[in-house]
C-alpha cells in the first residue's frame, strides 16, 4: 500500500515540478499575484471575521455598511405603534421603503462638568455629557465638533470613551473576559488538550526556526516564507471555503483546529525541499551549468512526491470526512477547509515558495561569487585574475549570475528587488485596507454591542415621544456610542498623525488615485522584473563584450600579421587547420580560453606540435630590428608576428617577463617565452612539445600561480575510494608519481569502509605568521610582550586585524622573547583560504598600528615573517600550537578485515606502530613524524587539489595510534597543522579545481566560511589514515621480506614462465600462512 | 577478492605476463617503484579496486557516529522507561475520559486496561506475593505497549521496518516532531469526538474507523506497526466484546478498535524513538 501511494506520488510530482520551475523563472510574477491573491483573501477573511461597524463614513462607506452596524427599530401599524427591532438583512425591504432616521449617541467624556458642549443640529435629547442626535442621513460631520464652543472647549472623536491606554484595557478585559467565559464553560480535559496542541504548534514554529538554520542555513528569510507559504493556503482555503463554498467556519472552530492541522501537516516538506536545492547549489559540479530553476525543479521532482504524498492523504481524509459528515455542518465546514489547505499547500510550495527559494538561490550565487573575488583579491591575486576565475567558478549561476557578479550593484539589485516588492505590496495593502476605515487604529476593535450583543435598546425618550412622530411607519437605526473628548496637547500630535494617515487614506481612495497606486504597484512589480531581467540582460551583453573585446584584439593583431606578411593593404588569407579538434579533455581549460587558444594558433608560424602546424605566409620582407623597436615603443607590439618579438626579446630589447602583459594574450606570451628560450638558453628543448604549453588557461595563472610560464607539468592522478568519511562517500584524487602508493591507499580505503568508515574530529583551525620585531632595549620589548599578552592588547590589536579583512578573524596573538627580539604569533580563521597572503596584510596593518597609534613607535619591524609561523620549515610549535586545521582521524578496522584485506594481524600491527612509529621515530629524535608516510598521502593529495605542495612540511606531521579494541583494530591519526584551503592558490587552475569538484569542497562553502576547508582537512587526514594502515600492514605482515626472497629466487632459480601459476601463489589463507606471515613480519622488524 | 593468479603475475615477471608488456622483468624490476616491494602484489593489482560501499554506508549511517561494525540495536535506558510509564498513566486517563454524545459513555474505553491492571496483579503480584497498585499496572502496561514495538522491528529486516511517516534523525525514522504529530492526531480525533455532536455513535465510530488507516500511513506506514496496532486493536475489542459485564454494542466495538489502534500506534511510534534515539550501539 506504502509502495502504491509513493508510485502515485512521483508519477504525479512531475507536472508539479514543472510549475516549480515556471515559478522559479519568473519568481517575481509569482510572488507578486500569489501576494496579491492572498491579501485580498486575508482582507475578504478578516472583514467576514470582524464586520464591524465603522465610526465614520466617509466617501468609501456604503448605507448598507451603516446599517449593518446599526441597531434598526420600527413601527408601524402592524406593530400596533411598538418599536420592532429587525435586522438589516432580514428586512432589508422595510428598511428602504420606511422613513428611515438615524439616531446618534453622543457621549461627551470629561472630568470637568462645566465644560460646555457643542450644539449640534438635530439634537432631540439631551442628558448629561450624552445628547442624541437624530438625523435623517447616516452622515455626522466632524467639523460640529470641533469647533469651538462658547468657553472655548474643543472636542474631538475617539474610539471609544477612553484613552489609548484604557482602550487597550478594555480590549484586553473583554478578550479575558471572553477567554474565561471559554474557561469557565469548558472542560478541563478539553483545555488540557488544547494547550497541548498550541504548544506543540509553538514547538513545531521553534523547530522549523532551528532547523532551516542549522539545515537550510537561513536565519530568517526562509522560515518567513515557509510560513507565508501556509499562511497564504490558510487565507485563501478561508476565502474559497466561506466565500465561495459558503462553508463557514467560525473563528473558535479555527482557533482549536489550527494547532492541529498546523502540526500535523507541518513544515518538514518545505524544509527538505529547501534543504535539497541548497545542497544541489553546494555540491553541483561546477563545470555544469545549472540554473536555479533547474536546482527548484530538480529538488521538488526528488522531495515533491513526499509532498504530494502526504496532502493527497490529507486531503483524501477531509475530502471523505466532509462526504461522511454532510449532515455535521461544522465538521463538515471544518473538512472543506483542510481539504482546500491541502490543495493550496501543494500548489503554493509549487508557486509561491519555489519562487522564493529561487530568489535565495540566485542571491545566494551573487553572494558567493563576490565572496570569491573578494577572497581571491584578499589573498594576493590581482583583481583581474580574480574576476575571471569568480566568473567561471560559478556553479550554477548560469551567465547572468556569473556576469551579474561582476559588480556589487548586482546584489544590490536583487535585494533592492525584493524590498521593492514587499514594500509596494504591504504599502498598497496597508492603504487600501487598513486605511480605508477613518478610524485605522482600531478597525476591528470596536467591540460595540451592535456586534457583540443584541443590539441596543431604543431610548426611553423615543419610546416616550411617540406622538412626536407621525404615525407613518418609521425605521430608526441606533448607530453605537460615539465618545468625544476635550482636545488636549497629545491629542494635537495623534491628530496630526491621523490626519496625516487619514489624508493619505482619502488620496489613496480617491478614484484617480486609486488607480493610480495600482498602477504604481503594476510599475513596480515590472521594476521589479525588469530590473532582475535587466541583470540577466545586462550580464549577457557583458559577457559578450568582454569576447568581443578579446575577439576584436585578436583580430587586430591577425590582420596586422596578414597585412604584414601581404605587405599590401590586402591581408593574405590565412589557412588554419581545426586545430585541436581532437584535443583530449584533460588539461583543457575554459572555453573562453580554448578560443583564445584557436586563435593564438593562428598567430603562430611554426611549431612542432602536431595540432599546430599553420601556414601563415612567411612576410616577404624582414622588418628591421629597429622599426620592430618603433612599434614596440608605440605600444603595438602585440601587431608584431611571432619571430619578431622574439628577436626583440632575443636582442635584450623585450624582457622575458613583460610578455603577457604587452601582448595580451598570455598563450601566445607562453610560447614566444619558449621560443626565446631555446635561442637564449640554447636549449632547443623548449621549441619542442616535450614540455607542453598548449590547452592550457593562461589567465588564470598569470598574476596568481606562477611568472615566467613556459608550459605546465602534466602529472599522473589516480583516485583512491570511495571511502566513507563521517558517514559521507569520498572518492580522493592523488597526483603522485611513485607507483604503488594509490593502490596501497585503496587498500586502506577498502578495509577503513569495511569498518564502517572513518570519523574526524577538527580540534583547531587558524592559520599563523608570526613577524619578528626589535625594540631598543629589552625593557621595552618586554614591556610590549606583556601587552600583547594582556586582554587589552589583544582587544586592541585583533581590532585592528579584523578591519583588514572580512574573512580573517585573529583568535590568539602568542609572544616569545629573545633578547631584544620579540616574536608574535597571530593565529586566524581565513575562511575557506589557506590564507597565508591574507594573514600577512592583516599583519602588517597590525605592525603599522602598533607604531603608529597603539605607543609603540621605538618598535622597529625586523621582518613581517620571523620564522616563529612556521611556515615550510620543521618546527615544534607547529606540532605543538596546530597551524592550519588540527585533525584527527579514527577508523576501526575489524579483526576479519585486519586478515582477509590486509593480510595481516592485529596485534602484529599495534606492535609495529609501536615500535616504528613510536619508538623508532623517538629514537631519530623526530618532531610530529611519528607516521609510516604520511607526507607520501598527503604531498599526493596537495599536488592534485591545487595546495601549495611545499606546505607538506608541516602538514605532514602526524601520529599514528593503533590498538586492539575486542579483537578489532583501532586505528587513529592526528595532525596538528594541515595547512589546505579550497580557494586561492593553485586552487584556482581549473584541473585542480575540478578535483575539488570531485570532492565537493571547491571554492568557499555558501553558508558557513571555512568548512569547505577544514571538510578538505579531514579528507586529507582520512587519506593519510588509508596509507598508514595499509603501509604498516604490508611491513608487518612481512610482505616486505617475502617480495625480497620471491624476486630473489626468481632470478635464480628459473623464468616465471615455466613456473605453473598455482604454484607460486604466495599467499595462502590458512593459519599457518597467515603464521608465517607473522613470523616474517617481526624478522622484517627486527632486521 | 580477485584470483591470487592475477596478482602474482607481475612479481614473478616473466617477459609474456609482465604487467609492463614488451618490458623484459630485469627492466621492470629496476623501474619498479620502491614501495613496490613492500606490498604484496595484490595491492597493486587490486582488480576489486572500487567495491560497494553501500553496507559501509548503511553502518556509518545507522552508527551516527562513525566506524560500528554491530548490528544496530536499541538502547532502553531509565528515562525510556519512565516516560513510557507516566504515557501509561495518561493513556489511561484518556481513556477515561472518552466519551461522544449517544452511546460511548466514560469508562467504556478505559475497561479493557483495567482488565489488563488486573491481568499483571494476578500475573506478577501473585507470583511476588504483592498487590500491584492500579496506577503501576497502568505505568507497566505503558511500558509494555511501548517496548512491544522496539522488540517486534528487532527480529524484523531493516526494509520492512522504515517507513516514511517520519521526519527522520532517527535511525527508524522518529523524531521527536514524528511522535508529536501522533499524539497531537491523537488528541485532535478525541477532541472531535467529545465535542462534536454526533449523529450517531456508529457514524463516528466509522468516521474514526477510516481516519485511522490514512493516519497510519500519513504519520508511519510502517507494515509492523500496522499489523501490530491492527492485531492488538482487534484482540481488545474481540476480548470486549465477550467478556463479561455490561453488553457492548457494535458502535463501541469500533470505537474500541479505533481507540487502540491509534494509541498502539502513538506507543509504537514513542517507544521506537526512545529506544532508538542515541542511535545503535555496539
Amino acid at each position: 500500500m506504502t509502495s502504491i501511494v509513493k508510485d502515485i506520488s512521483n508519477g504525479m510530482v512531475r507536472p508539479f515540478a514543472k510549475l516549480s520551475k515556471t515559478s522559479a523563472k519568473n519568481p517575481i510574477h509569482t510572488i507578486l499575484f500569489v501576494l496579491l491573491f492572498a491579501t485580498f483573501a486575508y482582507v475578504s477573511v478578516i472583514q467576514h471575521y470582524f464586520n464591524v461597524f465603522q465610526l465614520e463614513f466617509g466617501a468609501g462607506s456604503s448605507t448598507a455598511d451603516l446599517l449593518k452596524g446599526c441597531t434598526n427599530y420600527y413601527r408601524d401599524a402592524s406593530t400596533r405603534n411598538n418599536w420592532v427591532q429587525v435586522t438589516h438583512d432580514d428586512d432589508s425591504e422595510k428598511l428602504s421603503q420606511y422613513a428611515h432616521y438615524y439616531l446618534f449617541d453622543l457621549n461627551f467624556v470629561t472630568k470637568n462638568s462645566s465644560c460646555s458642549l457643542p450644539n449640534i443640529n438635530g439634537t432631540v435629547f439631551e442628558s448629561g455629557s450624552t445628547k442624541y442626535v437624530l438625523r435623517d442621513s447616516p452622515y455626522l460631520s466632524d467639523s460640529e465638533f470641533t469647533r469651538a464652543t462658547a468657553d472655548g472647549t474643543k472636542w474631538r472623536l475617539v474610539s471609544t470613551g477612553g484613552d489609548f491606554f484604557k482602550t487597550m484595557l478594555k480590549l484586553f478585559k473583554e478578550l479575558y473576559y471572553a477567554t474565561f467565559n471559554h474557561i469557565n464553560q469548558s472542560d478541563p480535559f478539553d483545555l488540557m488538550i488544547i494547550v497541548v496542541a498550541y504548544s506543540t504548534m509553538i514547538y513545531t514554529f521553534v523547530s522549523l526556526f532551528n532547523d532551516m538554520r542549522r539545515k537550510g542555513g537561513s536565519k530568517f528569510w526562509l522560515t518567513f516564507a515557509t510560513i507565508a507559504n501556509s499562511a497564504c493556503s490558510l487565507f485563501l482555503a478561508l476565502y474559497i471555503s466561506q466565500c465561495i463554498l459558503k462553508a463557514y467556519v467560525p473563528i473558535l472552530s479555527l482557533l482549536i483546529g489550527l494547532p492541529f492541522i498546523v502540526v500535523i501537516i507541518g513544515f518538514r516538506n518545505q524544509l527538505k525541499l529547501t534543504v535539497n536545492a541548497l545542497k544541489r547549489t553546494e555540491v553541483s559540479d561546477m563545470s555544469r551549468m545549472i540554473t536555479p530553476e533547474q536546482v527548484v525543479h530538480d529538488a521538488m521532482l526528488q522531495e515533491g512526491s513526499r509532498l504530494l504524498q502526504d496532502d493527497s492523504l490529507f486531503l483524501f481524509a477531509f475530502a471523505g470526512c466532509s462526504i461522511y459528515a454532510k449532515n455535521l455542518p461544522a465538521l463538515r465546514n471544518f473538512a472543506i477547509l483542510c481539504s482546500l489547505i491541502a490543495v493550496l499547500d501543494v500548489l503554493l510550495t509549487s508557486t509561491f515558495y519555489s519562487a522564493v527559494l529561487s530568489l535565495k538561490l540566485e542571491i545566494n550565487t551573487i553572494y558567493r561569487s563576490t565572496i570569491i573575488k573578494q577572497t581571491l583579491e584578499e589573498d594576493g591575486v590581482v583583481p583581474t585574475t580574480a574576476e575571471i576565475i569568480s566568473l567561471t567558478k560559478e556553479n550554477f549561476g548560469s551567465e547572468n549570475a556569473k556576469l551579474l557578479a561582476q559588480n556589487q550593484t548586482g546584489i544590490l539589485i536583487a535585494k533592492l528587488s525584493i524590498i521593492l516588492l514587499i514594500f509596494f505590496i504591504n504599502f498598497y495593502n496597508f492603504g487600501i485596507n487598513w486605511l480605508s476605515s477613518s478610524n485605522s487604529l482600531f478597525p476591528f476593535y470596536n467591540w460595540s454591542s451592535a456586534t457583540l450583543g443584541n443590539g441596543l435598546d431604543l431610548p426611553e425618550f423615543i419610546k416616550a415621544a411617540q406622538t412626536s412622530l407621525s404615525n407613518e411607519p418609521v425605521v430608526i437605526s441606533i448607530a453605537p456610542v460615539r465618545y468625544y473628548q476635550q482636545t488636549r496637547v497629545l491629542h494635537h500630535i495623534t491628530d496630526g498623525l491621523s490626519e496625516s494617515l487619514h489624508y493619505l487614506s482619502r488620496v489613496i481612495r480617491d478614484r484617480f488615485v486609486s488607480k493610480m497606486v495600482f498602477t504604481l504597484l503594476l510599475i513596480s512589480a515590472s521594476i521589479n522584473i525588469y530590473l532582475l531581467n535587466a541583470a540577466r540582460i545586462h550580464t549577457h551583453y557583458t559577457w559578450g563584450q568582454l569576447v568581443k573585446k578579446k575577439n576584436a584584439i585578436l583580430e587586430a593583431a591577425t590582420n596586422a600579421v596578414s597585412a604584414a606578411t601581404s605587405g599590401t593593404s590586402t591581408p593574405a588569407p590565412a589557412t588554419v587547420p581545426e586545430a585541436g579538434r581532437n584535443t583530449p579533455p584533460a588539461c583543457q581549460g575554459s572555453k573562453k580560453s580554448k578560443k583564445k587558444s584557436k586563435k593564438s594558433k593562428s598567430l603562430t608560424t611554426t611549431t612542432d606540435g602536431k595540432d599546430e602546424k599553420t601556414t601563415v605566409a612567411k612576410p616577404p620582407q624582414k622588418r628591421l630590428l629597429t622599426e620592430l623597436e618603433a612599434i614596440m615603443k608605440e605600444g603595438n607590439t602585440h601587431t608584431l608576428e611571432n619571430e619578431e618579438v622574439t628577436e626583440l626579446v632575443t636582442n635584450n630589447n623585450y624582457p622575458l617577463c613583460a610578455l603577457e602583459k604587452q601582448l595580451k594574450d598570455t598563450t601566445r606570451a607562453v610560447l614566444i617565452r619558449r621560443q626565446a628560450l631555446s635561442i637564449l638558453a640554447d636549449s632547443p628543448v623548449l621549441a619542442t612539445e616535450r614540455l607542453p604549453y598548449q590547452h592550457y588557461d593562461y589567465d588564470r595563472v598569470f598574476g596568481a600561480c606562477c611568472e615566467n610560464v613556459i608550459g605546465f607539468m602534466p602529472l599522473p592522478v589516480g583516485i583512491i575510494g570511495p571511502l566513507l568519511i563521517d558517514g559521507e562517500s569520498v572518492h580522493i584524487p592523488m597526483a603522485t608519481t611513485e607507483g604503488c602508493l594509490v593502490a596501497s591507499a585503496m587498500r586502506g580505503c577498502k578495509a577503513i569502509n569495511a569498518g564502517g568508515g572513518a570519523v574526524t574530529v577538527l580540534t583547531k583551525d587558524g592559520m599563523t605568521r608570526g613577524p619578528c620585531v626589535r625594540f631598543p632595549s629589552l625593557m621595552r620589548s618586554g614591556a610590549c610582550k606583556i601587552w600583547l599578552d594582556s586582554v587589552e592588547g589583544q582587544d586592541m590589536v585583533k581590532k585592528a586585524f579584523n578591519s583588514t579583512s572580512r574573512f580573517a578573524r585573529l583568535q590568539h596573538i602568542q609572544t616569545a622573547i629573545a633578547g631584544d627580539l620579540l616574536f608574535i604569533r597571530f593565529r586566524t580563521t581565513t575562511g575557506d583560504a589557506m590564507g597565508m597572503n591574507m594573514i600577512s596584510k592583516g599583519v602588517e596593518f597590525c605592525l603599522s598600528q602598533m607604531v603608529e597609534e597603539f605607543g609603540w613607535e621605538d618598535m622597529e619591524i625586523v621582518s613581517v615573517s620571523g620564522n616563529y609561523c612556521t611556515d615550510k620549515k620543521p618546527a615544534a610549535i607547529n606540532w605543538i600550537e596546530g597551524r592550519g586545521k588540527s585533525v584527527v582521524a579514527e577508523a576501526t578496522i575489524p579483526g576479519e578485515v585486519v586478515r582477509k584485506v590486509l593480510k595481516s594481524d592485529v596485534k602484529a600491527l599495534v606492535e609495529l606502530n609501536i615500535a616504528k612509529n613510536l619508538i623508532g621515530s623517538a629514537m631519530a629524535g623526530s618532531v610530529g613524524g611519528f607516521n609510516a608516510h604520511a607526507a607520501n598521502l598527503l604531498t599526493a593529495v596537495f599536488l592534485a587539489v591545487g595546495q601549495d605542495p611545499a606546505q607538506n612540511v608541516e602538514s605532514s606531521n602526524c601520529m599514528t595510534l593503533m590498538r586492539e579494541v575486542d579483537g578489532d583494530l583501532r586505528i587513529s591519526v592526528s595532525m596538528p597543522c594541515i595547512e589546505v584551503g579550497t580557494i586561492g592558490g593553485g586552487t584556482v587552475l581549473e584541473p585542480q579545481g575540478a578535483m575539488l569538484d570531485l570532492l565537493g569542497v571547491r571554492g568557499p562553502h555558501p553558508t558557513h566560511p571555512g568548512e569547505n576547508a577544514r571538510k578538505l582537512a579531514r579528507i586529507v587526514a582520512c587519506a593519510v589514515m588509508a596509507g598508514e594502515l595499509s603501509l604498516c600492514s604490508a611491513l608487518a605482515a612481512g610482505h616486505l621480506v617475502q617480495s625480497h626472497m620471491t624476486h630473489n629466487r626468481g632470478k635464480k632459480a628459473e623464468p616465471a614462465s615455466t613456473v605453473p601459476p598455482a604454484a607460486i601463489e604466495p599467499l595462502k589463507q590458512t593459519p599457518e600462512d597467515l603464521q608465517c606471515l607473522k613470523e616474517g613480519a617481526q624478522i622484517c622488524i627486527k632486521s | 577478492m580477485g584470483s591470487h593468479r592475477e596478482r602474482k603475475q607481475p612479481q614473478q615477471g616473466g617477459p609474456s605476463r609482465d604487467p609492463l608488456g614488451s618490458v623484459s622483468s630485469s627492466l621492470a624490476n629496476l623501474t619498479r617503484p620502491e614501495l613496490y616491494s613492500i606490498y604484496d602484489s595484490g595491492v597493486v593489482l587490486e582488480s576489486e579496486g572500487i567495491q560497494d560501499v553501500n553496507e559501509a554506508k548503511y553502518r556509518s549511517a545507522t552508527a551516527g557516529v562513525g566506524p560500528q561494525t554491530l548490528r544496530p540495536r536499541g538502547k532502553i535506558d531509565a528515562t525510556t522507561l519512565v516516560v513510557l510509564a507516566l504515557s501509561g498513566i495518561v493513556y489511561h486517563e484518556l481513556a477515561r475520559m472518552m466519551h461522544d454524545n449517544h452511546k460511548l459513555h466514560e469508562d467504556i474505553i478505559s475497561r479493557p486496561l483495567l482488565v489488563g491492571v488486573h491481568f499483571l496483579d494476578w500475573a506478577v503480584g501473585g507470583s511476588l506475593g504483592i498487590s500491584i497498585p492500579t496506577w503501576v499496572g497502568y505505568a507497566l502496561e505503558g511500558v509494555l505497549f511501548g517496548l512491544s514495538v522496539p522488540v517486534l522491528d528487532r527480529y524484523l529486516p531493516e526494509s520492512r521496518i522504515t517507513g516514511t511517516g517520519g521526519s527522520g534523525t532517527s535511525p527508524r525514522g522518529d523524531s521527536l516532531f514524528s511522535v508529536l504529530r501522533t499524539v497531537n492526531s491523537m488528541l485532535g480525533i478525541t477532541f472531535g469526538i467529545r465535542k462534536i455532536k454526533w449523529a450517531s455513535s456508529m457514524q463516528a465510530s466509522v468516521a474514526w474507523l477510516s481516519l485511522n488507516f490514512m493516519l497510519w500511513l500519513l504519520l508511519d506506514s510502517t507494515v509492523p506497526l500496522l499489523l501490530h496496532s491492527a492485531t492488538l486493536g482487534c484482540l481488545v475489542s474481540a476480548l470486549s466484546s465477550q467478556g463479561a459485564g455490561p453488553a457492548v454494542h457494535l458502535p463501541e466495538v469500533l470505537y474500541l478498535f479505533d481507540f487502540y489502534f491509534l494509541g498502539f500506534l502513538v506507543f509504537g511510534k514513542l517507544g521506537r524513538y526512545l529506544t532508538y534515539r542515541h542511535g545503535y550501539t555496539h
